[in-house]
This record gives C-alpha cells, structure tokens and sequence, in this order.
C-alpha cells in the first residue's frame, strides 16, 4: 500500500498532527536492524477524530490504551500508529499467568553461566520503538505493577540486580483492551492512570463500507452495502448479548470475500468465516438466521466482483 | 414488566423480528411458526419489519378501534397481507434477498395446506384463505384464480409501498369502507403493551388456522406483583413462643436436626436475642432420599408408600405419629415439596439450553475472577528466579532446573456459601429461584470453588436452616428440592449462617463468600421481642428491614463478605438497598444471572480482597 501519510491526508486528519509525525519520523531514524520490525499495514484505520486524538496523544509523549469492543479496529490502529511514526513494534500479547519476568526479562543459563534474558518491555525502552501491549487486562494488576516506572514521568526500569534501564524518547507504549471479552478485568487505578485511554467506537457503516471497498476495489457495490448490512446487523446482535461476540468477526468478514473471490459461494464462505467462529451449535443457527435474510447462500465471485 | 423467557425456536423467531426491526427494545409475545415447529422465516421478518417502518402506536390505536367485533380475527388477516405487501416493497430494496424469501414463503404455504387434514382445512376462514391463496399464487408466478368482490379485495390488499404510518392508516380505514361498510372509531382504551399487541393482533388471531402456529412463548417462573405484599392477617400471628408441639411439628416437616439438644442450647443462647428473643432455631441436611422421605419416616404417616420408608429405616417416631394433625399438615407439606421438586426439574428440563449457556458463560467469568485471587505453585524451571541453594547444581551435575517459575497449578482459599430465601413470598418464582441457585452451584464446582447452598424459612417460631448442598458434594442436583413456604426472619437466618460458617472453619484459614438470593422483604408471624418478652411490634416493614441490616453488618465485620442476588419486586428495592447496601445486584432473568454475579462477586472482591 502507499504511504499511510497520504491516506492521513485524505482522510482529512489534521495537517499539523500529520507534519508532527513526519518531524518525529526525521528525528528518531530507525536503525538497519529494527527496520523490518516498522510495520507495513495491510488495512488502514478509518476514523479521522480517532485518528486525530491517537496522534495527539503520542506526539505529547504520552502512553495511549485503546479500549473498545471486539472489531474496532483497535490491533490495526496499533499497527498503523506505529507505520505513520516510522518505528519498530515490540508486540507483547497479554496472558493470565504473565509475570514480571515475563515483561522485564528472566535468568538463564546459557551453558557456562547465569545470564539475564531481558523481555520485550525491556528491549522496547532499551532499543526504541511503539510496545503494543495487546489485551492487557488480561494479565493480573500486580504483574503490571513493574511497568509502572517506565509508564510514568520516571521513564525507567530498575532491573534487580543487573541495571537501570532508560526508556528512550522515542519509545511509547499502546495498551489495547476490551472490557468485556471472556477472561479480562479492570485495570487498576494505578495502571489506568498512566496512559490517556481512547475509547475506539464501532465501526461506522461508511466506514466499513470503504474499508472494503479499499481492500476489493472490483466488488459490486450494492452487494458489498449488504455485507456491510449484515455486519451491523451481528454487531447489533452481539450488543443486545443475543450472540456472543465470537461471530463479530472483521477479519472473518474481509476473508469471506477473499474465499468467495477464490470460488468458494457465500455460504460456505461466510459459514467459514463468520458463522463457525462460535462453536455453540444454536448460536451458529443465530447467526445463519442473519446470514439467510441478507446474503443468498448460493452467492458466487462472479457476481459479487466485477 | 413481566420480562418473557424463550428458548429453542423461540428466540431464533424473536432474533428474526428484532433483526428486522433494527430494534431490540421490546418484546414480541407471539412468534410465527410452521406446524412443524420451524420458525416462519418470512412472516417473522414482516412482524419486524413493520416494527422499522410504521408508528406502531397508531398502527395500535387503528387495530384497537374494532376489536370489540366478531370478526376482529378475520380483518387482522386482510390487513396483515396489506401491510405484507407495502413492508415488503418498502424493504426490498435494502434487502434485495426478500424477494426470494417470499418466494420460499409461498412455496411453503402450498406445501403445509397440501399436508393439512380436512377437519384443520375445514376449520380456515375460506375468505382468508382465498386471500391468501392469491397472494402466494402470484408471487410463484401462477394464476390468479379470483373474480368480483374477491379480486376487487385481492387488489386493493396490495397496499403501496410508498405510505407512511398516516398512509396506511388511511388506506385501511378505506378498505373497512369499501368491503365492509363501516368506519372503525379510535379507541380510547391506551393499553400498556401497545407495540406487542399489535403483533399479537397482527398474525396472531389466526381462528382456527393451521397454516401456521403462533405460540404464546410466555413460561412460569417470573416476579408477579402478586409476591410483592405478605402481611400478618388476622389469626396468623404467631405471638407465642414456640413449644415442643411446634417441634414436633418441625421434625415431622423437616426431619431430626442436624445438632444435638445441647449445640442447639449453645447456639440459641449465642443468637437468639434481642429481637429475636424466644426464637428458637433448627438445622437440617438435606438427606440422602431427599427430605421428603426422612421427615415423612418422622410425620408417621399411613399410606403404604411412606409406611415402607418407614420400615426399611427402622426409625420409629411414636411420639408424633400420635400426634395425627401434625402428621396431616407435615403430609400436605411434603407432598407439597414433592410436587414443587417436579416443577423444578420440569423448568430446568424445559430451558435446558439456556441454563447450560449460563452455567457456561458464568463458569468463564467467575474462573477468570477467581483465577485473579489464586496463588500458583513454584515449579523448576530452566529459567526464572534463581534458587541460590540450588545453584551448585548447575556446574557439579549440570542440572539447568535451579529457577523456580509460576507454574500452571493453582491454588485459592475462597468459599462460597449460597443462601436462598425460601419463604411464601417466594411462591411464585420457585422453579426459576431453583433454576438459578443451580446455574450459580454448577458454575463454581466447574471452577472448582467450594459451594453449600442453605435455604432458611420460619415457621411456626423456628427459623429453619436447611443444607441443601454440602461442600463436598459434587453435583448441584439437590437444589431442585427447594420449595418456598413460610416466613423469612433474615436478621436470625442471616447470624445462624454466619455463625455456621465461623463454625467449619474455626482457624479462619478460608476466605468466605455469602451470596443471599433475596426478595429483600424481611418479614415473620412472631413479632419483635423487646425486653426479652414478645413485644408488640411486628416483625415487617422498616423495623425487620434494620434488623437485618444489622446482621448483615454483623457478618460483614466478621469478614464474611456478604452480598444479595434480589428477585423481588421494585417495592422491594429501597429495602435491598437498605439491607445490603450497594453489594447487591437485581436478576430478571436467568440470562442476566453470568453477568449480574460476576460483576457482584468482582465488585466484592475489588472491595475487600482475601487474604
């Protein structure tokens, strides 16, 4: 794709937040090594007041959480961020049993002594870059507490026993989160404090309709109003909690017109994607209910591209 | 509001109207169904739908102005196929697949009167039916085989799909005109359930037909307002304290109690006091038979069935068997449980699905709640903490496993106890207070966390604590043997359960969780006592509500974190409030139940940690 500044521009985001991301991008190069860790996204963002509030808040230096709901767009917002300021990604996915080890590094042995194996925070503030911290209320509050140096205004990590680490000024940490996936809880005050929380909304209809539009430039336009129809459709569904959110699947819905482009009908495409997301035989008839009075199921590529 | 439980077919119908709709506020009554139990696909999406494109409202107040006339039912189908016809143009293009839906319908119409007996064939409105007919007819594309009055009708039903809520209105007041000679007037009546009346109307009142079923989807176990009001009627109080012919009557109802004389000397002297002087107490476990079959050996009753139990146990209870009213009543009470338990297991069968989803969701949240207030085990690990005593190891035997990680297993030190309201107030909500008492026992033994469920009711002076579900048994099966009946004296039954809790665990090495399922409407026959004499205050209203407080508070100083699942009425709510404070939270449903105890529990755990 082409560079994801020129996408800003159209969007209409703000020239003087677009400019700060290209002084940041000048002044903080990013060496050989690192280069191939600077994402090259596949899908952009759409949302020009998220957008806008996402630069301004890295820009300031600050750390940015991105909440919302599942098929936001949150992990493609990460991924963009870190595209338009140039610098590599240090992902971390957050678990139930992550410790601090885990963030900060761990002893080995490396077969003639103890060394220290530093983690993923730990390289991201030491070599520079955007730390995505992915589902991060999925870990314990008390795990997280030894991020809270390098959070704050001390930009720090005190390693027992082996250094003190900087945090580098390009460095920022994007934490995403859901509130109300299987398995989350709420981030503690301590933790919440240090980032500016962004709440990503829903995906508009326009902007899934571009979305798509942008990713299968050849689909038939009112055929593609029906797929983004149908995905609203489950979003209501799942806000209503008569689904769960497993089937409200974006990615599911971009791959199903992949799968129908490569000749599968949209039945079977769709019931790949979407439908048999969720494993609970009557919530699959849910979500079939949905599919049936929207997309006839015998569907094929020659009539949604071209 | 009466909030409607569906299951199976139901909710995909109703997912249909509010799919169509785009709304998911209100609640249809009737859904539409082919007499092979499928849903009606169509017709549910055109009850939707007209949901998204009229003012239901007035669309209530037309079909309201004739509903008082004998052929409500047969006008309802002639306008139903209008609005059909204009629902469908108007969504067609937004939905181009509607077009082969309807094609589907009609194929389906076809093929369900092909399969109808003549009695069922016999019983249709023909004038419908010739309607009806037609409509399908055209859209498979055949002829349409009417003529005079009947085609003049069959055309004018295809309302237009450009006319807006005033449009129709207008458009149906002409077809009353035309085809019928009359102008139906406004009702005055304003009926609370407006939008869900219309759809009830709508394809409801189908007289007779069998084309399809409208199944009213409404089901037992729900808060009525009849639950809401239990006062002390002349000749129930109950101002005496309870003597030994009021235990018998206990041991005939509930069997022989679980502690000695002398426990429950130690334990009354300890708690019934103050207000609750010359209350007196009993504590029963759930036996093995059920507690019908114990208490009824102790009721002594006659009919061959009970006499058997009573001989294979051995026991002989001569004293109350002499005692042949006491064995009648404890008889109709326990026939009474007997039946209530069928009831219970009826609705658990019946909303299968939905309990399993809920045992499943709840499982998930609690699991991930708790996994928060679980320590792991150490375990060796290549990599970690370092053991410094172990680290010779690593050159004199090369062994690298000298670090000590967070391992997989866990282990946690909560214990919940679930106490259920099983008084009278609680008649009408029996089967779903059981159904949720087991989705709640069935979500912690998935997780592993340690559950006894007690109910507690007062009867005749004695509150009665009953131990449905022990610790260590497994399933959750003996909740269903909970039947309401009796008052609720909470402030006694909430220190009793305390002080049972403090008991099994003397050393206070656990931390303990109390979740109460409560309507919040403390209220008992035997008054307040004041001097340690029965006084002359009443055991009800605002003064039982701050007895309870108190007990509540009592055990929450004691470091039981104490909290209200509330089923009651709104009447109620200011009491819950006042009772538990904010730790407590309102179900109207068991599909609320993951979310409202998850949130409660995490809300409690967040406010006082354990240990």
């Amino acid at each position: 794709m082409g560079d994801i500044l020129d996408f800003l521009r159209e969007e209409g985001v703000s020239e003087n937040l677009i400019r700060g991301a290209e002084d940041f991008r000048a002044r903080y190069p990013v060496s050989d090594e690192y280069r191939d860790r600077i994402p090259d996204p596949q899908y952009y963002y759409y949302g020009k007041e998220t957008w806008e509030m996402a630069l301004a808040v890295l820009l300031a230096g600050r750390n940015l959480l991105l909440a919302g709901p599942k098929a936001t767009g949150k992990n493609v917002l990460c991924e963009n961020l870190a595209a338009v300021f140039g610098q590599p990604v240090w992902n971390v996915s957050f678990h139930i049993n992550m410790d601090a080890s885990y963030l900060i590094g761990t002893d080995t042995f490396d077969g003639t002594k103890v060394t220290f194996r530093p983690g993923p925070i730990y390289l991201c503030a030491d070599r520079g870059g955007f730390g995505v911290l992915d589902e991060i209320n999925m870990a314990k509050n008390e795990s997280l507490a030894v991020l809270h140096s390098a959070l704050d205004f001390r930009r720090a990590i005190d390693v027992p026993g082996y250094d003190l680490i900087r945090v580098k000024p390009q460095t920022r940490f994007i934490g995403t989160m859901n509130y109300g996936y299987a398995g989350t809880r709420e981030l503690n005050e301590a933790l919440s404090s240090r980032f500016a929380i962004l709440s990503v909304p829903e995906i508009s209809e326009t902007d899934l309709d571009r979305l798509i539009r942008r990713s299968f430039p050849d689909i038939n336009p009112k055929i593609c109003t029906q797929f983004v129809k149908l995905f609203m459709e489950l979003m209501r569904k799942t806000e209503k909690a008569e689904i769960s959110d497993r089937a409200l699947d974006l990615r599911g819905l971009l791959d199903a017109l992949s799968l129908i482009r490569e000749g599968l009908t949209a039945g079977q495409a769709l019931r790949m994607c979407i439908v048999d997301k969720t494993f609970d035989a009557y919530e699959q008839s849910l979500i079939m209910d949905v599919v049936k009075a929207r997309i006839p199921a015998e569907l094929d590529g020659t009539i949604v591209f071209g | 509001m009466i909030r409607r439980e569906y299951t199976g077919n139901a909710r995909r119908a109703r997912n249909y109207i509010w799919n169509a709709a785009g709304r998911y506020d209100f609640e249809p009554p009737y859904l539409a169904f082919y007499p092979t139990g499928e849903v009606d696909m169509y017709v549910n999406l055109v009850l939707g739908l007209a949901v998204k494109w009229f003012d239901m409202d007035r669309l209530t107040d037309f079909f309201d102005s004739y509903k008082s006339s004998r052929s409500a039912d047969e006008y309802d189908e002639f306008l139903w196929l209008g609005i059909e016809n204009c629902v469908y143009a108007k969504e067609l293009p937004e939905r181009p697949i509607l077009a082969q839906l309807r094609i589907d319908r009609a194929n389906d119409f076809f093929r369900i009167q092909n399969s109808l007996s003549r009695q069922q064939v016999e019983m249709q409105s023909m004038a419908v039916y010739d309607q009806q007919a037609a409509r399908w007819s055209e859209i498979l594309g055949r002829h349409v085989l009417l003529a005079g009055k009947k085609r003049k009708m069959y055309e004018f039903l295809k309302f237009d799909g450009n006319l807006d809520t005033e449009g129709l209105i207008a458009r149906m007041n002409e077809f009353f005109e035309e085809f019928f000679r009359f102008t139906p007037g406004i009702s005055e009546e304003k009926r609370s359930f407006r939008l869900a009346d219309s759809l009830r109307r709508g394809f409801g009142k189908r007289r007779g037909s069998s084309e399809k079923l409208m199944v009213r989807t409404a089901d037992g176990g729900g808060i009525t307002d009849k639950d809401v009001l239990l006062t002390h009627t002349a000749g129930m109080r109950y101002g005496f304290a309870p003597d030994k012919k009021d235990e018998d009557y206990i041991r005939a109802c509930f069997g022989d109690c679980t502690y000695s004389d002398a426990e429950m000397r130690i334990l009354e002297e300890a708690l019934c006091t103050d207000a609750d002087a010359a209350c007196r107490l009993w504590v029963v476990k759930q036996q093995k038979n059920g507690i019908e079959a114990g208490a009824l050996m102790s009721a002594g009753t006659t009919n061959a069935k009970t006499s058997d139990i009573q001989t294979q146990s051995g026991i002989d209870n001569s004293a109350v068997s002499r005692n042949t009213s006491i064995a009648k009543d404890a008889r109709d009470f326990l026939t009474k449980v007997a039946e209530q338990r069928r009831r219970n297991k009826k609705y658990c069968e019946k909303n299968a699905l939905m309990i399993s989803e809920s045992i499943k969701r709840l499982s998930a949240a609690l699991g991930t709640l708790f996994e928060s207030y679980s320590r792991h085990l150490p375990e060796k690990a290549r990599a970690g903490r370092l053991v410094a005593r172990n680290a010779y190891r690593l050159s004199v035997v090369h062994d690298p496993y000298v670090f000590l990680r967070d391992g997989d297993e866990t282990e946690n030190n909560i214990r919940v106890t679930l106490l259920l309201d099983a008084s009278m107030s609680r008649l009408y909500s029996q089967e779903k207070i059981a159904a949720e008492a087991y989705v709640i026992a069935s979500s912690l033994e998935r997780i592993h966390i340690p559950l006894e469920i007690l109910s507690y009711r007062t009867i005749r002076g004695f509150t009665v604590i009953e131990k449905l579900k022990e610790c260590s048994e497994k399933r959750a099966d003996s909740v269903l043997r909970y039947t309401a009946g009796g008052w609720n004296r909470d402030s006694l039954a909430f220190r009793t359960v305390g002080r049972m809790i403090r008991e099994e665990d003397l050393n206070r090495t656990q931390s303990h969780i109390l979740l109460i399922l409560t309507d919040a409407s403390p209220n008992d026959s035997m008054p307040i006592a004041s001097g340690g004499r029965l006084g002359g205050k009443e055991y009800e209203g605002e003064l039982s509500v701050r007895e309870a407080r108190k007990a509540v508070s009592a055990l929450r100083e004691d470091g039981i974190r104490t909290s209200a699942i509330f089923l009651g009425s709104s009447a109620h709510l200011d009491n819950v409030h006042q009772i538990f404070g904010k730790e407590y939270v309102r179900i109207q449903t068991i599909a609320q139940l993951a979310d409202g105890v998850s949130e409660l529990i995490a809300m409690m755990l967040r406010e006082s940690p354990p240990d």
